[in-house]
This record gives structure tokens, sequence and C-alpha cells, in this order.
């Protein structure tokens, strides 16, 4: 391995836990020993390995033999006996105390796990491409698309010479890539031939065309052959290790071929030139199978220039690699130039190109262009969730100041002693510190426990794959050393300045009593933790509401009980031939007594619609076209995706002339087309200017969405084209086995050369809320948390003045108050300070959540109601808290209350 | 007898000290245990066990010359005491009466 430009250095958080806990006297050659070994295994096992040691191993110097030596060593003798004291008299209190103990601890442990769940959920979302050396100055071009003046399409791709023409022209790029997305537009199947029993076949769905640079640029871990060429050649095709496993087993897959078959009729064998490590999880973009672009270039005539010199089609993911220190905005500010000096006709038709270089690192989070490689993440549920981890550890931390200092009276005596005795208010401050560093110790000790037991559900809920270990995850250990510290001191220097505080006189005489600031900030602290549980109340019941809406808002399609496959990949290349299997296919299907209605479709609801169609009413003006989804399906696609006519009529084969001409638009295309009234565009003329068809609009259908209700539902048109067969879909009325078992059956019969593959339609679209939905559980999950630990400290408070007041309680009831009234008494101050805490935090979560459903193009809306709930909710867990407490000592004999001093 | 019982690991990490002569500190006395045992040793269990093994007197210690390698910190060279060597030879000594005293037969098993 060789050394680069800076030389590798040790983690710098071990060398920082090292120099606070190691011996002065041996720190010098632990540390040197400790770089030699570091340095001779970086050499033998690498970068990552050797710094994971090293921090293993500086774990592992804790032994007692330093710490002993380091706090406990016979120079301070003193010292030690004070820290032993302290320690009996912290372990003395917590025992003393054990309801205390255990909330103090308990709360604190909760918050801190909670933290460190959430902390991880956002690291590894933070981590999306950070792995691929370089990738803070790597770039994605974008294209934005303008015709008429009018938007059409932001895209993730561009066109195929965009990189290396940025290469060539600017020299701060220095690098580029393109690849071209072939498993998410065809149907690919790959097969080994030449494996020893039967040929081995697979389809691939992260399948893509992939420029030489590729495998470099994004840091592929190569396992067989060589990152720098194995995409130079054509027919060379580099897999990732678990796909070579399931064609070649154990065996070396370098040499091997493996031939290609998809749905456009290309049919080539390819030579295995690389296999590479298996992507990480935190990529947004995830390929198993990558194939030389030199590959495609010889496909047909004209195919080098689509593929690799033409600006004419947007097909290609393309990557750029700046210098370190760039200006982008000045690099993105020469692109208009670039795109005119390349396209100088754009003017001509009415288009206009805006490219953008989107930062690698933020693709995962704000990117949300036309085809996507995959659907990415958003930022705001991270703001959100990091807020409510922040709040969680602070209510805990208002816990224990609030129970500290509301039990400062029981200490109050051994703090008169203790100053009596001689000892110095800085001394009375280290004791009460010291306790409160043994108390977060035990709660962090603790709260690893509960990471380690909730981390399977943790798992599940916020959808991160458990391959990501959240033990080896540094700064969660360094969040956890400064939660531990910051907690023991900002959380323990309020009660120990409090204690430290008392005069002996007063407290020996018995005289004490809390004082007014101390209440003051405990109220205050109560408001904070009643607002934050009411307004996580409101938050939760929101986000739910806006998911109910998203999932059973009208969509315009019945996605139930419909299967979908996809089309043939291996197909025959007689025109004849397969349109016979079309039929043959779907007719023997529509026979069964399980299926409702079949068809073939140009596209299935959830998957971005391929195709633009450039459409303007015959009497508009030729070139003043509107941007529409276009889509080709057969007679039964209206009705098997279960969409509604709201003017004229479906396609049918009773009107033969349906076949050339007939199409149907969506709702809102009918304006745009110049028509006030769906009614009215019934039997007009419309132009579809790229497909170069006039066609006649026989019907209305309701708009739709097609995607995700993030978006609007975009205007669209329909062609009656049975062949225009991407997917079949088919609407199962009965059992749904036996229809798949049917579908199977006949599709080995029909397309027996291809594997069988299919998938549910409502689950394939919900799939799009799947980061909607992890938000959701982790908010309420969190919330919910949040709320608990505020009730352990409620509990906790609520208990200690029902205690204070025990003599009063007892002189209440003597004079005749019933225990209602006492009951009253004690919750009256927790009631206001309760509605006080609502009302600070209604604006605050009404703005919040405001502004998260902005994100949504179809949203519910903020109930007045849910505001309500929350109060009730709170004051609900309150009082119940509290009355536990209170009815106990409300209802005490009060003889025995009186007789308690 | 606290503090003069020389435990198995110890007793290694102690003979090798004496075959390293004046060459003995962290990194030396852990590749050569590693190296004549066959196993994987963590850097720390080596430290603790020389500081254990000076403490109870067995060996010595001075502070050798700094390397670049080790960002320019010292080594601590370890060579055994007189009454290191003794001890191991009573535990050698230990051993082959022992081992004297197992019947014949029993090592042909």
């Amino acid at each position: 391995m060789s050394y680069k430009n800076n030389v590798p250095s040790p983690p710098r958080l071990a060398l920082w836990l090292l120099h606070i806990f190691c011996t002065k006297h041996w720190l010098e050659e632990i540390e040197g020993d400790l770089e030699e070994e570091f340095a001779l295994n970086v050499e033998e096992k690498g970068l990552n390995k050797a710094r994971t040691i090293y921090f293993w191993t500086v774990l592992r110097s804790f032994r007692v033999y330093i710490l002993k030596e380091k706090f406990l060593s016979g120079q301070h003798s003193n010292k030690r006996i004070m820290f032993s004291n302290y320690l009996k008299i912290t372990l003395r209190a917590l025992l003393k105390n054990r309801v205390y103990s255990f909330i103090n601890i308990s709360g604190l442990a909760i918050g801190i796990a909670g933290a460190l769940l959430i902390f991880h959920y956002v690291s590894f979302e933070s981590s999306y491409e950070k792995f691929i050396e370089g990738s803070e100055d790597m770039y994605r071009v974008s294209l934005e698309l303008y015709g008429n003046g009018e938007f059409v399409y932001h895209s993730a791709e561009n066109y195929p010479p965009v990189g290396e023409t940025m290469v060539n022209d600017f020299p701060e790029v220095i690098e580029w890539a393109h690849l071209y997305n072939m498993g998410a537009k065809n149907n690919v199947v790959i097969t080994y031939e030449e494996s020893p029993g039967e040929p081995i076949k697979l389809k691939h769905k992260k399948f893509l065309y992939a420029s030489p640079s590729t495998l470099s640029m994004f840091s592929a871990q190569m396992v067989e052959g060589d990152a720098a060429t194995a995409l130079d050649e054509p027919y060379s095709i580099v897999i990732s290790e678990s796909t070579a496993k399931k064609y070649f087993g154990d065996e070396s897959a370098l040499g091997k071929r493996l031939r290609l078959r998809d749905d456009d009729f290309n049919n080539e064998n390819c030579l295995v030139t690389g296999v590479f490590k298996d992507l990480p999880a935190n990529t947004h973009l995830k390929y198993d199978v990558l194939i030389s672009t030199g590959t495609i270039y010889g496909r047909w005539d004209g195919a080098l220039t689509r593929y690799k010199t033409g600006w004419v089609r947007k097909d290609f993911y393309t990557y750029v690699k700046v210098r370190p220190g760039t200006d982008i905005k000045a690099l993105e500010a020469k692109l208009p130039e670039m795109i005119d000096r390349n396209m100088p006709d754009l003017a001509d038709q009415n288009a206009r190109h805006v490219m953008h270089l989107q930062p690698l690192n933020r693709i995962h989070f704000d990117s949300h262009l036309s085809d996507e490689a995959e659907l990415n993440g958003s930022a705001e549920p991270i703001t959100f969730l990091s807020i409510i981890a922040i709040f969680i550890v602070v209510i805990a931390w208002v816990n224990y100041v609030n129970l500290a200092t509301s039990r400062s009276l029981d200490r109050a005596r051994e703090v008169g002693i203790r100053k009596v005795l001689g000892s110095l208010r800085a001394q009375l401050i280290r004791q009460f510190l010291f306790e409160s560093v043994v108390i977060n110790l035990l709660a962090v000790v603790l709260a690893l426990g509960i990471v380690a037991l909730a981390l399977p559900s943790f798992y599940v809920i916020s959808g991160i794959p458990d391959s990501v270990v959240i033990w080896q995850n540094q700064s969660l250990w360094l969040l956890l050393a400064g939660v531990f510290l910051f907690g023991s001191i900002v959380s323990g220097f309020y009660p120990a300045m409090v204690l430290s505080s008392f005069k002996p006189v007063s407290t020996l005489k018995g005289k004490f009593r809390n004082s007014s600031t101390g209440v003051l900030l405990r109220k205050g602290l109560v408001i904070f933790q009643f607002a934050t549980s009411a307004a996580l109340i409101v938050g939760t019941l929101t986000v739910s509401k806006q998911m109910k809406y998203m999932q059973s808002a009208d969509l315009g399609f019945d996605l139930e009980q419909t299967i979908v496959v996809e089309r043939a990949a291996i197909a025959d290349t007689s025109r004849a031939v397969r349109n016979r299997n079309l039929e043959t296919f779907q007719e023997q299907l529509r026979a069964n007594a399980n299926i409702k209605s079949v068809s073939s479709s140009g596209m299935v609801p959830g998957k971005k619609i391929r195709f633009k169609g450039a459409v303007r009413a015959y009497n508009q003006q030729a070139g003043q076209v509107h941007p529409m989804d276009a889509v080709g399906g057969d007679y039964g696609l209206i009705e098997t995706l279960g969409m509604e006519i709201i003017a004229g009529r479906n396609f049918s084969r009773d009107f033969p002339n349906d076949r050339d001409t007939a199409v149907l638009v969506s709702r809102s295309s009918v304006p745009l087309l110049g028509y006030d009234n769906p009614e009215d565009i019934i039997n007009q003329a419309v132009v579809v200017e790229n497909f170069g068809a006039t066609a006649i609009v026989i019907g209305v259908v309701e708009d739709y969405n097609h995607e995700s209700l993030r978006v609007k539902a975009a205007p669209s048109i329909f062609l009656l084209d049975p062949q225009w067969a991407e997917y079949f879909l088919f609407r199962v009325d009965g059992s749904i086995p036996d229809a798949l078992a049917a579908i199977e059956r006949q599709w080995n019969i029909t397309y027996s050369a291809n594997p069988f593959d299919f998938f549910f339609l409502d689950e394939f679209f919900n799939n799009q809320y799947k980061s909607e939905q992890q938000f959701q559980s982790m908010f309420s999950v969190f919330s919910v948390l949040a709320i608990l630990i505020g009730c352990l400290g409620l509990f906790g408070l609520s208990a200690f003045t029902a205690m204070q007041k025990t003599k009063e309680i007892g002189v209440r009831k003597v004079l005749g108050a019933s225990v209602q009234s006492v009951f009253y008494m004690l919750s009256k101050e927790f009631i206001v300070l309760i509605l006080i805490a609502n009302v600070i935090a209604w604006p605050i979560i009404y703005f919040a959540m405001d502004k998260w459903l902005q994100g949504f193009e179809y949203r519910t809306t903020i109930d007045i109601a849910v505001f309500g709930l929350a109060l009730l909710a709170v004051l609900a867990v309150a009082l119940l808290t509290i009355s536990f407490q209170t009815i106990k000592s409300a209802r005490l004999n009060p003889v025995d209350s009186l007789r308690y001093e | 007898m606290k503090g003069t019982y020389l435990g198995e690991f110890e007793e290694v990490v102690l003979l090798t000290v004496a075959m390293l002569e004046d060459e003995g500190y962290g990194i030396s006395v852990k590749q050569q245990v590693e190296l004549r045992t066959k196993r994987t040793i963590n850097l720390s269990a080596i430290h603790s066990t020389l500081y254990r093994l000076e403490k109870k007197g067995f060996l010595n210690s001075r502070l050798g010359e700094a390397t670049k390698v080790r960002g320019g910190k010292r080594k601590r060279i370890f060579y055994i005491t007189p009454y290191g060597v003794k001890s191991l030879k009573e535990a050698k000594s230990l051993r082959e009466d022992i081992w004297n005293s197992i019947p014949t037969y029993v090592l042909q098993k």
C-alpha cells in the first residue's frame, strides 16, 4: 500500500481517550508502541483495519492498573479516601431512594438509548456515498428542459457526450463517467450457457451500461480483474461478488462468458472481466451488473451517435469529478454556453435546457428528479428526528435536575453536617458532581443494554440494513462520550451548586425551605417537558393523518388485487410470432375464472412514465405543443386499472376505427388543449407531434396520481396500442394463489425461454411511501419515548411534592378536607403548568408541521382538534401519574401523617 | 507466595524478554510471543504483563531511543533482573522435578 500524500493517522478519538486515561508516566512509550504497531498494520492490513485495531487496543488498555494509578495513586491518599467515601455515600443515597434512583437512571438511559438510535439512523442517512473516494468533489449533471417556456421535466439523466465535453472544455473538471440504466428501462435476462448443469438464467434489475472510468471513479473494490481496465473493451461484463456466486459458485468468474438478452432483441455474448465486492447500502446508485458502453455502440447504424456522440437523447446518468476547491457556481455558469455550442438548434425549437451540478453526497437527501436510479430520501425527516433526539436527552436531563433539586431537602442535613465538620464548598460541589457522574455512568451502561435489545426492531422500523453495524459507528461512541460528560457536568452542576450553598445553621435547625428561584426553575423545566410532549403528540398525529390520507386518497386507480408481470426479455424476433404470443398469453388467462380482466400496458402506476407526448389540439398552432404523459395500452387497460371515464367512452372493439385513431385524455389535459369542459373535447382531433400522429379524442378519464401524492397529477394521453406491452396487468377476482399459478403456467408455455417474475400492484405503488412510513414509525416511537421519560420525571416530582406536604395534608384532613379536595390541591399546580406548556407548544408545532406538509402536493389539513387532543392526552397522562402518589397520600390516616416528623 | 507466582502468560513474556536481551519492548515482545505461540495477542495484554512483571521485580526497564515510525516517542526497553532469572530457573526446575516424577508408562500412553 502506498502512502500517497498524507500519512495515515490513527483515529483521533482513540488518541484523545488514551491521553485522558493513560498514566502520564507510561503515556509516551504506550503511545509510541501503538503508533509503531499502527504503521505496521497499515502496511499489512490496510488503513481501516489498522484504525480498528488501534481503537480496540486503546479500549482494551483501560485495565484497572492504568486507571488505578491515575486516580487513586498513593500520592494523594487523602483524595483516595474522600473518593471512596463519596462513592459510598452515592451508593447509599441511590439505594435509600430506590424509586428516585430508578426514575433518574432509567429515564436517562432510555433518553440516551433513544438518542443513540436516532443518531445512528441520521448518520447512516448522511453517510451516503461517503465511501467513494473524493465523493465531495463529485457531481451529477442533471438536465432541466423547457419547451415553449413551459417546464417539461427535470431529469437525472443527460446526453451521452456531456461528461466528456466538460472534461475537454473546462480544466477544473478532471474525470467523468456515465451510465445507462438499462435494468430500469428494459427487461434483461443474462444466461450462463456453458454452465456444467442446466444453463443458469437470471433476470437483472440493477443492471447498467457503464463507461470505462466508472469502476475507479466510484471506488469499486475489485475481487477479480482490474477496475481501471475492466470496462475498456466492448462485450465486457463486470458483476458483483454475489452475482458471480449465483452463476459460477466458488469458481473464478474471470474469463467466463455470459449471454445478455433483452426485450429489444439484443443478444450478445459477453466476457466477464471483473468481479467487484457487493456495494454497500448507502449509495444511491446500486448496481449488480455493469456492461461496457462500448458494447452498445455497434448494435445498429447510428448507435454510436445515439449512445456516445449525439446531443439527441438523454439517457445517461452523468457524473463528473472536479478539482478540489473548484467554485461550483462558476462552473455551472459555464454550462449554458456549452449547451448553446453543442445544440445550436434549441432556440428554433422553442426549447431551453438548463444543466445543474448536483453534489453526489446530496443526491440521497434531496434529489427527486425524473429517472432517478432509486427513490431517494429527504432531509426534513432527518432534521425532525435530530430535533426529537435532542429533546429526548434534554428531557431526561431536566428530570435529573428536577429530582435532584427537589430532593435537596433530604440532603440538606448531610450538607450541614459536612460543613460543620469543615467541608469546603468546592469539596461539596465535587461530591455532588461525582454523584452525577456515577448516575450518568450507570445510565450510559443501561442505555447500551437498551440499544442492544432494541436493535432488531429498530432495523425493521428504520429500514436501515442490519449489515451496518451500530457499534462500529465511531462518531456514535464520540456522541456517547459527549452526552455522558455533558450530562454529568451540566445536569450535575445546578444541583451541586444549590446543595452546597446551604447554610449549616438553618439546615441543622430544621428551618430549611426550598428557595423560590429553585421552585421557579423547576416549574420552567416542567413546562418545557410538557410543551415538548404536547408538540410531539400533535406532530405524531399530523404525520399519521397525512400518511392515512395518502394511502386512502382516491388515486384515480384501483390498485387492489392486481398482479403485474413484465413482458418477456427474450422474445421471438418475428413480429408476427410476438404478437401472436401476446394475444395467446392474455386470451388464455382471460378465460380463467379467477381473473376478472387482463390488459397489456405501457405503464404501471408507481413508476415514472417514460414517454412524453408533445400534444396539441388540431386547431392549435403547430409547434405550440403541451407535454403530456403518453401511455399505450390495450382495450382492457382502463377497466383493469379501475379508472373512471368522465366523458365520452372507453376504447372498444365495437368501433373498428378505434384501433387507428382513438385516444383518451385525462381531465387536466382538457384545458391545455383549449376546451372548457371534458364533454366539449369528445370527437375533436388532436395531434401528437413527436409521434407524428393525428387522433380523435373519444373519451376523458378522471385525473389519476400515477406517482406518489408528493407530486401533482400530470396531464396524460392514452393511445390504443395493444402491442405497446411492457406489462401485463391481471385484475384478480377470486383466489390469488390460483390466479398466480395459472399465470405462471401460461407464462411457461408461451414464454418458456424466460424466468417467471411478478409483483402486486398495490405493494409496488405503496413502496413509494417507504421513506414516509419509516419516518412515521420513527416519529411515533420516539415521541412516545419522549412522553414516557417526561412522565417518569413527573411521577418522581409529584411523589416528592406529596411527601413534602404530608403534614399539611394531615392538618387539612383533621379539619375535614375530603380526599378529592386534597387531590385537587396537589394536582392544581401541575394542571396550570400543563396548560401553559400547551399554549407555548401549539404555535411552534403548527408552523413545523405546516412546513412539512408543504412538501406534499396533496396534503391533509392540520386539525385543530388535534391540539385539544394533545392537551387532553398530556393532562390525562400527567394526572394519572400524579394521582398514583397523591391519592396515596390523601388517603393516609392523618394520625400517621402528622406523626411523621 | 502472592506476588512471586508466575502465570503461564507471564512466564512466556518473561522468557521472551530474556531472549531478546536488550531489544525487548512492547512491539518486539508482542511479535516474538505471537510468532512462537501462534496466537494473536492484543498489545495491551503485553503492556499490562510487562508492567506487572516490573512491579513484581522480575523485570527492570529504561527508556530507549525514539524513532520516526513511533512519531518521535521513546521506547521502554525491558531487561530481566537476577531475581527474574532466579524465578524462571525455579519454575523450570519445579517442572522438571514433576516431569521426572511422572511414571514412564504414563508418558507412553
